[in-house]
């Protein structure tokens, strides 16, 4: 029989820890040194009464009176018992473990206020059991799932849309910048466009039987009817249907955005779930550009004040409070994430913003080309980090916990 | 069937071994037919004792496994890990029996060793108006924390002041130069009282953390410059770049040129040995080539067949060299200078050597000369009709026709030259000093042909590169 013990140089020394990322619409959850997450469900709650409904299927079960809500505000837990519901119902009937057994990562965005914080260490041991915990940043793990200790971490989320320099893993916090003109504000517009062109957004559920229609015809469809259904739920609903035309349909314009470009760029088709359709041309571009220029592109019924922030003033606010030595190399390792991000034309639109703000400098931005490291790279590089023989003495165990109390974690998880 | 033997039979050669002798080999081609499979047994037999020239790889995918071998287990296996300061204990997969020992990775925490001190300390070197002994201590501390990572220990730093204490501000060079500044007094405090043995190494950490803060300031102040240049003056940056480059080309070939032209005008020294010369017979033989050669080059009008130089080139290395041997060194490059006039096509292509002017100086340190020298006072030589010949050749000459003769094309335009100047083609007295002058001018008309051809090659250039910037100027 052969002794092997763990190799130093590749690293690993896997303890089967968790790895939860919590995001604004998603929660990523699987076994560290995986690849993927195991399971991703949504970061939502269905609430009839005193009922509490997680997961896919309860989720968009059509039930009257449930409301569906968020735990989430600003990318930052703060429904902790919602939470902790979400993470029990992947853990126990999507991973099939119990938590009491596994070492615990969970991701935070950088800008989680510290009393957070301490909350999410107290439910980690206290709610979940856990034998030990570590709460790291979401960007430094995005940064690792692309392989570097220092970057330019650019996430583009749903809610959130954040830029975060990484020095040697560590955050800079005050040159963290972050912003809520993200893939739902660009939902919102896609909103306020059907609805100035007269589109009802019918959600899938309610369709029982449709017809194909010609493009601009009005739709033919039998529809199911119920009763008591929440405004939430059908927003949540109608939810689906916007980011399903957003995926296949909206693009970024590749170049700084005018009408007349726009225009002649090709028009692209969509259905909605009723079998109506239309053609798309420049409103392709006009719903996203909001993404960078904020100002000139507000809803309708909504004044967006001047102090807000696009990705690419994100970006220059970020790096300018950066200090000088660390600009060239942060702007040299940009990397660029989140599931908003993988709009067509996003990057090369980052890059030319980026170009013309730093033209002195060499800008490099790393985008993972498969669409699932780009919108999981905070879990994977989680799932990096927890699988790291190196790591193991980060951990706050259940002991230290007991003795310290939560405020370690601003000891421990820097 | 066919085998080597059968060939050797069909060729009539001799058999390597007698036939009762067979047995062995015979035994051999079986062990080697075990040895290449997936070859046919014919084709193998036709290789008889020659090693294949193809090397046949079998298919195999995998390794027969050792079914008989128990597989080895993984254990699940609880681990202390040193680097904890608790003894909390995961769990991990371990291949056959667990080692006990310490942690792999353990040995991969290393802290960074930062300074302490006492508060005497503090008050004996480390006092400072604009820093308080708490503060210094928080600094202290996350440069502990964030293994000196200054960026990131600015981005932390937040020091809360006491009451009485007042708002501290700090830069990133605030922090630096008072780290820095603690870690050279105690240092320093160390080193005076003796409890620490000053090495090599820490007198350079003492050298390295000399920091200057006004210095570190004007540098990233420039850092700032360069980094936020507009991009038109990124694009002229660069325009100037390539600019610089060209004319940097340019010039290297000008310097290339002008190289080649000053070695032109400069003589080769010898390099060929003269050893053939020494004998007698060596000598007179040398003479009669000498002869040969000067009545050539009478029935010549000039040096044009380049073929003809260069043995006259080689022969007069020989020359030089065996006159060099007899009146000593100094002599030597003397002796390839006077031919050096009718060899010059030749020169060029075969001498790289750097040849030695040569000079009066030169010969008047040879040995007759001295003794010359000795009875006629220096500079007067030409009253007294003294005159220094490195070579003297038999029979009456004509002076004028030992006047040297250049190429065609550059005769022609030294010829208008002097004609320019009212100066005769044809010498009317030519005497020895006037021939010299005259051979002198005919030099320097040479060279000023040359740098006249140099001087309107640059201006043609001028003139282009004026013609392309006003194009670009008016193209804008």
């Amino acid at each position: 029989m052969t002794n092997t013990a763990p190799q130093p140089m590749y690293g690993g020394d896997e303890i089967s820890a968790l790895v939860i990322d919590p995001g604004s619409s998603w929660t990523r959850v699987g076994f560290a040194g995986e690849d993927s997450p195991k399971a991703v469900v949504p970061t939502f709650y269905g609430k009839a009464g005193d009922d509490i409904y997680v997961g896919d299927n309860e989720l968009h079960s059509p039930r009257s009176g449930m409301e569906v809500l968020s735990p989430m505000s600003d990318g930052c837990v703060t429904d902790w018992d919602k939470t902790v519901k979400i993470w029990d119902y992947a853990l126990s009937k999507r991973l099939y473990t119990d938590p009491k057994d596994h070492p615990l990562l969970v991701t935070e965005p950088s800008w989680n206020p510290a009393k957070n914080r301490e909350k999410a260490v107290e439910v980690a041991f206290e709610q979940l059991g856990v034998p030990a915990f570590y709460l790291a940043r979401e960007a430094v793990c995005s940064a690792f799932a692309c392989g570097k200790p220092t970057a330019l971490v650019v996430d583009i989320g749903s809610a959130v849309a954040s830029v975060t320099p990484v020095i040697d893993g560590l955050v800079l916090k005050k040159a963290t910048f972050h912003s809520n003109f993200a893939g739902d504000y660009v939902n919102n517009h896609l909103k306020a466009l059907f609805k100035s062109k007269n589109i009802t957004l019918t959600p899938h559920f309610m369709i029982a039987k449709k017809q194909s229609v010609e493009s601009g015809q009005t739709a033919q469809a039998t529809l199911k009817s119920f009763d008591g259904l929440a405004d939430s739920y059908l927003e949540f609903e109608r939810g689906r249907i916007l980011n399903e035309f957003k995926e296949s349909t909206s693009q970024v314009l590749d170049m700084p955005y005018s009408e007349v470009v726009a225009n002649s760029r090709p028009s692209r088709p969509f259905e909605f779930p009723d079998g109506y359709n239309l053609n798309f041309g420049a409103e392709r571009f006009a719903t996203t550009e909001p993404l960078f220029q904020p100002q000139q592109f507000p809803l309708p019924d909504f004044t967006v004040d001047n102090n807000a922030q696009g990705i690419s003033e994100l970006i220059n606010a970020s790096v300018s409070a950066c200090d000088v030595d660390a600009r060239a190399n942060l702007v040299n390792n940009v990397v660029l994430i989140g599931g908003s991000s993988l709009l067509t034309g996003c990057t090369e639109r980052t890059n030319l913003e980026m170009t013309q703000a730093f033209p002195g400098m060499k800008i490099r931005i790393q985008a993972p080309g498969n669409s699932s490291e780009r919108k999981y790279a905070g879990w994977i590089g989680g799932s990096i980090l927890a699988s790291l023989g190196t790591f193991h003495q980060m951990w706050i165990g259940k002991k230290e916990y007991e003795e310290v109390g939560a405020a370690i974690v601003e000891k421990r998880c820097k | 069937m066919a085998s080597s033997a059968d060939v050797r039979d069909m060729l009539d050669l001799p058999g390597r071994q007698a036939p009762p002798s067979r047995p062995p080999p015979a035994k051999r081609a079986k062990t080697e037919g075990k040895k290449f499979e997936g070859m046919n047994r014919e084709l193998q037999n036709l290789l008889g004792d020659n090693t294949p020239a193809v090397t046949v790889m079998e298919n195999r995918f995998k390794a027969k496994p050792n079914w008989k071998l128990k597989a080895t287990p993984w254990v699940w296996t609880p681990f202390k890990n040193s680097a904890r300061k608790d003894d909390l204990e995961f769990s991990h997969w371990v291949r056959g029996t667990p080692i006990e020992g310490e942690y792999v990775f353990a040995k991969f925490n290393k802290p960074v060793e930062v300074p302490t001190y006492t508060s005497e300390e503090y008050d004996k070197c480390l006092a400072d108006t604009a820093w308080t002994p708490r503060e210094t201590a928080y600094l202290l501390d996350l440069c502990k924390e964030y293994d000196l990572r200054w960026l990131v220990i600015q981005d932390r730093y937040e020091y809360e002041p006491e009451e009485k204490e007042p708002p501290s501000i700090r830069t990133l060079e605030d922090l630096k130069e008072r780290y820095y500044f603690c870690c050279r007094k105690l240092m320093d405090l160390r080193r005076e009282e003796g409890t620490v043995e000053w090495t090599a190494r820490e007198l350079e950490l003492y050298n390295a953390m000399n920091f200057d803060k006004e210095k570190e300031l004007f540098r990233k102040q420039y850092l700032e410059r360069l980094l936020s240049r507009s991009p038109a003056e990124v694009a002229e940056e660069e325009r100037l770049i390539l600019e610089y480059r060209k004319l940097q080309e340019s010039s290297k070939k000008l310097v290339q040129e002008r190289h080649d032209l000053l070695r032109l005008l400069e003589s080769p020294q010898t390099s060929s040995s003269f050893a053939q010369f020494q004998t007698s017979q060596g000598l007179s033989q040398l003479a009669a080539n000498i002869l040969a050669n000067d009545k050539n080059r009478r029935r010549k009008t000039g040096p044009e067949a380049a073929t003809e130089a260069a043995a006259q080139q080689t022969l007069q290395k020989g020359a030089a060299a065996s006159h060099g041997n007899s009146h000593g060194n100094a002599q030597h490059s003397q002796a390839a200078a006077a031919h050096s006039h009718d060899s010059k096509s030749a020169q060029s292509a075969n001498s790289p050597a750097t040849a030695t002017k040569t000079s009066k100086a030169d010969l008047a340190q040879s040995a007759t000369a001295k003794r010359v020298a000795k009875r006629v006072p220096p500079g007067q030589e030409h009253l007294y009709g003294i005159s220094y010949h490195d070579r003297l050749t038999q029979g009456v000459f004509l002076r004028s026709s030992r006047v040297s003769t250049l190429k065609h094309t550059v005769q022609a335009k030294v010829q208008s030259v002097l004609a320019e100047l009212a100066i005769s083609a044809k010498l009317a007295m030519p005497t020895a000093k006037v021939c010299e002058r005259y051979e002198a001018l005919q030099q320097q008309i040479t060279v000023l042909l040359d740098a006249k051809k140099q001087a309107d090659k640059l201006e043609a250039e001028v003139k282009v590169l004026k013609a392309q910037k006003g194009g670009d100027e008016s193209g804008e």
